[in-house]
Parts: structure tokens; C-alpha cells; sequence
């Protein structure tokens, strides 16, 4: 019997020069882009990508993918610099085994940095 | 374990620059970072410091860079800010200035971050930096830019720099040197990038971002310790063969 994968989920910051909200597709498809672009065919067939949410009033992102790919994943979202001509970063923050364990990091991390959140919102206005 | 960012560029004359750069470092997470002051950097005011510091509650440190263009202005240079406390960092493509800079024990590290400089590394000043136990630095800067040709020609001039510090075991750290305020990335993913890009190992990536820049530090603290005798030197009482 084939042995199912093992996943990882990524917590990752989402900071962007303008509040512009994209659509998930957007997103997908520069994470995409990104990983053609430094790491091919090869690479990017063994990902196995999905974006398991993403909230860009509260500053975050989960995607999931398989557990040998994790590090290129995060070179990928590292290296991503705009789009849609809007300058952005996603930055991790952490990386999980379980869909559970990163929903109670996402959660401390939101109540954690709720003051950051608005230094975001200042940094985006000035 | 608490890693750096090792390059931060701000300019003394735009304070809200270097405020709104701190601010950045502060919402990604970095907890450490290592401030380039340009102009007038070697004398630094006391009231910009303390500025500075309370912007964030930030661990900042402070470097000098030094870009001679001949071996008289090195020295010149050189005898001025012998004794800061910022970390030295000289950086000139000429290969006599740098194997210089390597044998001097005032000089910290040698940095590589700039194309131009970069192309120029050979394994002299390697050996000569693990043997004065100073530090070589990379930047990563220069992967970050737009233009797709000159991306990956900047990306096979670091990656040829990293291997050949990786075969000769240098002590190397690096930085993200990050000009504009959107490209700057916190150190843990710049550890990814170093992995899947440059081929350096994780362990190796981390501590280029962690155990070796605190190893720096701690010669920059040796350095201004007086009482400090360099390992080989032994002091022999008068009278005492």
C-alpha cells in the first residue's frame, strides 16, 4: 500500500504596501509563479499546494504542503516581492504538522500582535 | 535561538527612514539587527544612539564600513577607529587592500556584498580571516532584483562565493543588505533561501545567521578589552626566559 504524505502547514505574515484586497487566485498564482520560477517542474510537481486560508484586514495566511517540499515552499513565498503591482511580503512565522496546532498558533499570534496590527494599518497610511 | 540581520543601511540625515526601517524589522519578527550608518558613521552622535534604541525594544548594534580605495587610506582610516565599538567591516574589490584588511586584527570582517566585490574572493583572504579568527560576509541583496538576467548572474556569483567559503570552512556570516523597505525578510526565511538556492546545509545557514554573528560580536567586545591577550601570545616575566 502506497504511504500517504505527510503534510505541512505554514503560518505565514502577510504585509503589504497598499490595503488592497486580492483574491485568492492572485495569490495562488504568485506563489505559483514563484515557484516555477526559482525551482521548475521538478520541484513544483512534488509541492502539492494549498491555501488554507488567508485574511488580509488581519495580516496572515496558512498554506499547506507536503512535508519534504517545506523548505522551498518558504524560499517561494520569501522571494515573492509584488503583485499585481503592489509591493508585499509574506513572511513565515511557523511551520506545523497538524491543521490543529497551527489554528492555536495563529490564534496566540493574533492576540499576540494585535498591537502590530496596528502599526501595519499606521505604516499603511503614512 | 535569536538570529540577525546583519546588514540594516539608513542614512543619519533621515531619521523617519531609519524609524520606519526598525518598525519593519520589528513586525516581521526580527529581534536583532545590526545598523549601517551612512555619513559621518564613524562619529556617531550619543543623542542619535539613544534615539535610536528607543524607536523599538529591538537589539541594535552598530557597523562601519570601510571602502578604501588604496592601502594608504585603509590605514588612514583604519588608525581613526581603531578603537570603536561598532564592528569594522572593510570592503574593496582591490585584493591587496583586502588581504590587508585580513591580516589586520582591528578589522572584523570582510565584506563581499557587492557584485563587483564579490567576483573578486579567492582563498587567500579566506585563510588569512580563519587565521585571524575574523569574518567574511555575503549579502543576499543582490538575488532580490527584478531584471531576470541579472538576477541569476548575481545569484551564480554568490553561489560560486558561498562554495568556495563552504570548501575552504570559512567563518562567514550573512546578511539581507536590503535597500528598499518591502524587500526586507526575516532571517528564518533568508535560512530557506541560503538552503534551497546556494546549497549551504540548514545547520550551516543558521548559524551564518545566528552563532557566528554573536561570535562576531564577542570579538568586537575582545577587541576594546585591553586586558585581553590574543591566543599564541605568551607573557613572559622580566628576568624569565
Amino acid at each position: 500500500m502506497v504511504k500517504s504524505e505527510r503534510h505541512r502547514y505554514i503560518l505565514f505574515k502577510v504585509i503589504s504596501e497598499h490595503i488592497k484586497l486580492l483574491n485568492n487566485q492572485e495569490i495562488l498564482n504568485s506563489i505559483w509563479a514563484s515557484l516555477w520560477k526559482y525551482f521548475g517542474l521538478k520541484e513544483a510537481s512534488r509541492v502539492g499546494l494549498w491555501l488554507v486560508d488567508i485574511n488580509f484586514l488581519e495580516g496572515f495566511g496558512i498554506i499547506r504542503c507536503s512535508h519534504q517540499t517545506k523548505e522551498i515552499v518558504i524560499s517561494a513565498l520569501t522571494l515573492i516581492t509584488e503583485i499585481s503591482g503592489n509591493k508585499i511580503v509574506f513572511s513565515p512565522i511557523k511551520t506545523s504538522g497538524t491543521i490543529r496546532s497551527i489554528q492555536i498558533t495563529k490564534k496566540l499570534f493574533l492576540d499576540r500582535n494585535k498591537k502590530n496590527i496596528k502599526d501595519i494599518q499606521i505604516m499603511k497610511i503614512s | 535561538m535569536s538570529y540577525f540581520e546583519s546588514r540594516l543601511r539608513v542614512k543619519t540625515s533621515n531619521f523617519k527612514e531609519i524609524e520606519q526601517k526598525l518598525r519593519f524589522c520589528k513586525l516581521l519578527g526580527v529581534q536583532n539587527v545590526i545598523v549601517e550608518l551612512e555619513n559621518n558613521s564613524e562619529k556617531m552622535q550619543p543623542d542619535l544612539r539613544r534615539r535610536i534604541e528607543e524607536i523599538t525594544n529591538i537589539n541594535v548594534k552598530y557597523r562601519t564600513n570601510i571602502n578604501p580605495k588604496n592601502l594608504e587610506s585603509l590605514i588612514k582610516k583604519l588608525k581613526g577607529i581603531g578603537q570603536s565599538s561598532n564592528i569594522i567591516v572593510v570592503e574593496s574589490p582591490d585584493k591587496k587592500i583586502q588581504i590587508q584588511a585580513a591580516k589586520d586584527s582591528r578589522v572584523d570582517v570582510i565584506s563581499f556584498s557587492e557584485q563587483g566585490v564579490l567576483k573578486t574572493i579567492f582563498p587567500g583572504v579566506i585563510s588569512l580571516t580563519k587565521q585571524n579568527q575574523s569574518f567574511i560576509e555575503f549579502s543576499l541583496a543582490s538575488i532580490m532584483v527584478k531584471n531576470k538576467s541579472l538576477q541569476s548572474k548575481n545569484l551564480r556569483n554568490l553561489y560560486r562565493g558561498v562554495q568556495l567559503a563552504n570548501k575552504l570552512n570559512a567563518n562567514y556570516i550573512i546578511s539581507g543588505n536590503f535597500d528598499d523597505l518591502y524587500s526586507i525578510r526575516h532571517p528564518r526565511a533568508l535560512i530557506s533561501v541560503c538552503h534551497t538556492l546556494l546549497g549551504i546545509s540548514i545547520l550551516r545557514a543558521k548559524n551564518c545567521f545566528s552563532k557566528n554573528v554573536v561570535s562576531l560580536l564577542n570579538r568586537v567586545q575582545m577587541r576594546q578589552d585591553r586586558n585581553f591577550i590574543e591566543s599564541g601570545v605568551k607573557l613572559i616575566n622580566r628576568g624569565e626566559e
